[in-house]
């Protein structure tokens, strides 16, 4: 586990602006899905008992029944656990002077990088479809200079909001790195 | 073809071991990896509380079955192909 307030590789004087996560309204719909699918296999058993009664009594049918509602289940369960954490562990920190993105892809696979904010050039953001022009949530890219990877913030609410701090900082920023660079020369 | 009923848990105990490998490494990474604070705790604890509930209620209902049975399947298929 990490801290809030200690980074990784915290730079001096850095501080910590914003924590973005996916919108809510993505964990609802996993969790939609996961109510989709325990109901499932009650209809489908309801439908089946209705038409052969006789299955809940068999010697083989029903502990069979049993075993695989139970393994069914319990797949169920850690399949959204699974969904769940690929939700929570993907995380964008916004901070007076980097961006740090941490990504979970899977469970042995993690990729963290950062993009210090005066290297930013320009922010995009992106709403497409109805779900998120509703409920105000889409993408942000950040580009930056060089031929390294742009930052994408997925699905993440209120992107205008992120867009503005994220230019606010880089501009302030930015005064600041020159400031430095003065000094330095 | 006639075997002892308990058969079936063995194909039983094999997922639940490769659902227990799941389970640890889920918590594990859940533990490692996330934020220091409150709601990965708690997730942690809801994930994990679940499961056993899920667990209870399975054991609940394997232990109602007399695995100690003998089943006839097939039977029908074997003697007819024989004649």
């Amino acid at each position: 586990m990490f801290s809030r307030r200690k980074l990784p590789n915290q730079l001096p004087g850095e501080k910590v602006i914003k924590h973005v996560r996916r919108d809510l309204f993505i964990l609802f719909k996993n969790v939609a899905f996961l109510v989709f699918l325990v109901i499932l296999p009650m209809l489908i058993l309801w439908m089946i008992l209705s038409i052969y009664p006789n299955l809940k009594y068999g010697e083989i049918s029903y502990p069979l029944m049993i075993l695989s509602g139970s393994a069914y289940y319990l797949f169920v369960w850690i399949f959204f656990f699974f969904s769940f954490i690929d939700y929570y562990l993907d995380l964008w920190i916004v901070t007076n002077r980097r961006i740090i993105n941490i990504e979970q892809r899977g469970f042995f696979s993690r990729i963290i990088s950062e993009q210090k904010l005066y290297r930013i050039q320009d922010v995009t953001i992106e709403t497409r479809g109805i779900f998120p022009t509703v409920l105000k949530y889409g993408s942000v890219f950040v580009q930056t200079a060089g031929t390294k990877r742009n930052f994408h913030f997925e699905e993440v609410p209120h992107p205008d909001q992120i867009k503005d701090t994220i230019i606010s900082l880089v501009q302030k920023d930015l005064r600041r790195h020159r400031g430095d660079k003065k000094d330095y020369e | 073809m006639t075997f002892p009923l308990y058969y079936l848990l063995y194909g039983y105990y094999a997922f639940l071991v490769l659902w227990g490998v799941i389970f640890f490494v889920a918590v594990y990474h859940m533990l490692r990896f996330s934020l220091k604070n409150f709601t990965s705790l708690l997730v942690c604890f809801v994930f994990i509380g679940v499961s056993a509930v899920i667990f209870l209620i399975s054991f609940d209902y394997i232990n109602a079955i007399n695995w100690d049975i003998e089943v006839t399947i097939l039977e029908n298929i074997i003697n007819s192909t024989k004649y």
